[in-house]
């Protein structure tokens, strides 16, 4: 039985047949590859709001999807938290607001109580305080992904996904927070998958990357094992190696 | 150039109308025997065409009375007509047919209703308009019905049970034929028409007989005078007056 | 003046055609009720009017609001063709001229229905009624509504919805903490129209509800009542509908403004 994350999917989605195994994930695994590779499709696909034909996902122990038993966890349940690329959060309301949406989310009173105490930490450590009761559309990129965290996180998930993390923030605050996701990820002790198109991304986020093209892995390794030895032209031009012409 | 295309099509689109149509507005119960006159009209004369507007008699002399084109009004009652030659926009008018009131009784109901003194155990019953010519001539009937036989009584029950006051003859018919309501006072010429659907007709007798008088009369300033006058001597005519008898009008005497 | 300018004032010309046809007869019949209007108001065919019409319109109004938001947040969000197909289906009473659905509402809840037999062997309707009222006004001004609701609740960034499930969130709690907080604007704006064509609504009134004061006699079909004995009492009324619609546009305009960011 694998520690961490374990997955291997099969789905089509449109003309895109999607079909991936991971490497287990225990830490952060960043998932690169060029536009309409399926890499926000499999985060779907993970998260069961895409349909899968095959395969199974899991968590150390606990089996979410499971092709071959006909287990399938609904997507309220499979505690996976999902952080899009605009970060989600509902508009016209306060950040306080969003956080008591997800609190409020949990099953059970002693959940609910657990969302609570959890929430009230991270605002704490993601530095929210500041902003609580401010209507999240007045907030930069990176304060809404720091509110995206804390909401996610509250739950006490599983396991993390992030999709483009970055993408929506302006070039000039992209490195600060790059740099303050880096050091936050570090210290989570829970599997986290961070989908990117951007190198400097794959490169601070995760010791290890995975490369999707046209549905499919193509590599996985740390970015120095990429770049010595890339496997497709993407890898080869995502990690800037010169080319064989240009030796 | 394609401007000059836009405005020929335009221009065609505003053509006159047809050398000769006749406009007749008409109360509502001369529904068929005018379609059937139509016809015999259109044989004498082939060049015209008629076009009808049928409606509550009320409704069309409003229509009259803010300029509508019409060329000739035949009214279900004197008053209305009295009113359009008062203001001027009809000529002298003339008396062409009578009908009377009848008790229509729809299907349903006439298993239990045989005599005007079953009407009051009635729960659905319908009438005319304030305005409406069957609804005057229904109120006309219901005051000779308070002083005769049947009473008073009768005539406070009657319009206890009044659902809906509708806005023309055939209106009336309709919620009878239909079934909606189960009895109504209508002209006998329209009872007479959907007498074949199951309506049941309950005559009045003499005490409450009303009779309805229907002036015709040519509009002011008609756009065809003489097609208008020809329908006036058509209604008039031996020929006119036979349709309207069988249809179940009281032909008027020349 | 240059080519720019002028093609502009010929565009605004022809749309100003338009808007002053719609303008000019409404203006029109206010201006020339004048100081009518109190007279016209005092009529005893006024008042019951006006209270019947408030009192089915708000009904038909709940009706439509209640059972029609549910309903335009599953079609919203449903992607399955049925759905597609059932939303074109939905329109139908707006395409529908009102007489014609006024005899389809006779025909199914009529005297002489089946539905009609199956209630009691004496065959009660509704018609005649008040609740008659309610339901030809809701019969052709739900489509408005839901119309509204179904854009207002597509609108909605999917994202919000899934992030929402992920973190354990019901279908009804999504409903009403992120559905019907973010089309709130959509749904008042849709509850606006819906309720002004059925404030209008008279064809299918008569037909299926017939005409009686107090009891059935709406406002319109009060006007067109008035229309022959009163031409001043009908334009009074006129102008109490005029005054309201205008009051409900002003209030959609309001919520709107005040909503959007």
């Amino acid at each position: 039985m694998t520690n961490g994350l374990s997955v291997q999917l099969r789905g089509q989605v449109g003309s895109l047949t999607v079909d991936v195994t991971l490497p287990p994930v225990t830490k952060t695994l960043v998932i690169i590859g060029p536009n309409g590779a399926g890499k926000s499709t499999l985060l779907s696909m993970m998260l069961g709001v895409k349909p899968v034909v095959s395969g199974r996902l899991s968590i150390g122990a606990q089996v979410l999807f499971d092709s071959a038993t006909g287990v399938s966890a609904p997507v309220e349940e499979r505690r996976l938290a999902w952080v899009p690329q605009d970060s989600g959060l509902i508009p016209q309301r306060t950040v306080q607001q969003n956080l008591e949406f997800a609190v409020r989310c949990g099953a059970t009173e002693a959940e609910r109580e657990e969302r609570r105490t959890r929430s009230v930490a991270l605002m704490q450590q993601l530095e929210l305080a500041r902003f609580v009761d401010r209507d999240v559309r007045t907030l930069s990129g990176g304060e809404r992904q720091r509110v995206a965290l804390a909401r996610a996180l509250c739950t006490g998930p599983r396991a993390l996904l992030m999709d483009e993390p970055l993408a929506a923030l302006d070039v000039s605050s992209r490195r600060e927070v790059r740099a303050f996701l880096a050091t936050w990820l570090e210290q989570l002790t829970i599997p986290t998958l961070v989908v990117s198109h951007d190198a400097d991304d794959a490169r601070v986020l995760g010791q290890h990357l995975a490369v999707l093209e046209a549905g499919r892995l193509t590599q996985h390794g740390t970015w120095s094992e990429l770049a010595a030895a890339p496997a497709s032209s993407f890898v080869r031009e995502f990690t800037g190696a010169p080319s064989i012409a240009a030796r | 150039m394609k401007a000059h295309l836009l405005v020929a099509l335009l221009l065609s689109a505003c053509k006159p109308a047809p050398e000769k149509e006749l406009i007749v507005f008409a109360a509502s119960s001369l529904k068929d025997v005018f379609g059937g006159l139509g016809a015999t009209f259109r044989q004498q004369h082939p060049e015209a065409q008629v076009s009808f507007n049928f409606a509550g008699t009320q409704e069309l002399r409003t229509q009259l009375e803010h300029g509508a084109p019409a060329d000739v009004f035949a009214s279900a009652d004197v008053r209305h007509m009295a009113e359009l030659e008062r203001a001027g926009r009809v000529q002298a008018s003339t008396l062409f047919a009578k009908n009377e009131l009848v008790l229509a009784v729809s299907r349903e109901a006439s298993v239990s209703v045989k005599r005007l003194e079953d009407v009051p155990s009635l729960e659905r019953i319908v009438m005319g308009g304030p305005d409406v010519p069957i609804g005057q001539y229904t109120r006309e009937l219901l005051q000779r019905a308070s002083t005769s036989s049947l009473g008073p009584d009768f005539v406070a029950r009657f319009e206890a049970h009044v659902v809906s006051k509708e806005l023309s003859a055939r209106q009336v018919l309709a919620r009878v034929s239909l079934g909606e309501a189960q009895a109504a006072f209508v002209y006998r010429t329209d009872a007479l028409s959907v007498a074949d659907a199951g309506v049941a007709i309950v005559p009045v007798g003499d005490e409450l007989r009303v009779v309805a008088d229907y002036p015709i009369a040519i509009v002011t300033k008609p756009a065809h005078p003489a097609l208008a006058a020809a329908w006036l001597e058509l209604v008039h005519s031996a020929e006119g007056q036979r349709q309207l008898s069988s249809a179940g009008f009281v032909p008027v005497a020349p | 003046m240059t080519k720019w300018r002028r093609q502009h004032l010929v565009l605004a010309g022809i749309g100003g055609l338009l808007a002053l046809y719609l303008f000019a007869p409404l203006v029109v019949l206010v201006a020339s009720t004048g100081e009518g209007f109190f007279h016209g108001l005092a009529h005893p065919l006024v008042w019951p009017a006006l209270k019947l019409s408030l009192s089915t319109t708000l009904t038909s109004l709940a009706v439509v609001v209640t059972l029609g938001t549910p309903l335009a947040w599953v079609l919203a969000r449903s992607s399955s063709r049925g759905a597609r197909v059932l939303e074109s289906l939905l329109q139908l009473p707006v395409v529908v001229p009102p007489a014609v659905a006024g005899v389809a509402l006779l025909l199914t809840f009529g005297r002489r229905s089946l539905l009609s037999a199956a209630f009691s062997p004496d065959g009660w309707s509704p018609s005649f009624t008040s609740l008659a009222v309610v339901m030809a006004e809701t019969f052709v001004s739900a489509p408005f509504f839901l119309q509204a609701a179904i854009s207002a609740f597509r609108r909605i960034d999917g994202n919000l919805v899934t992030v929402a499930r992920t973190l354990g969130a019901s279908p009804l709690r999504i409903f009403f903490s992120i559905g019907l907080p973010l089309a709130a604007p959509g749904l008042l704006a849709g509850g606006a129209t819906s309720w002004a064509r059925a404030l209008g609504e008279f064809g299918a009134t008569l037909m299926f509800a017939g005409n009686l004061e107090g009891r059935t006699q709406t406002l319109p079909l009060a006007i067109y009542t008035a229309l022959e004995t009163d031409l001043k009492v009908a334009q009074s009324i006129s102008v109490v509908l005029i005054v309201a619609a205008l009051a409900l546009l002003l209030l959609v305009r309001l919520v709107t403004k005040e909503r959007s960011p």
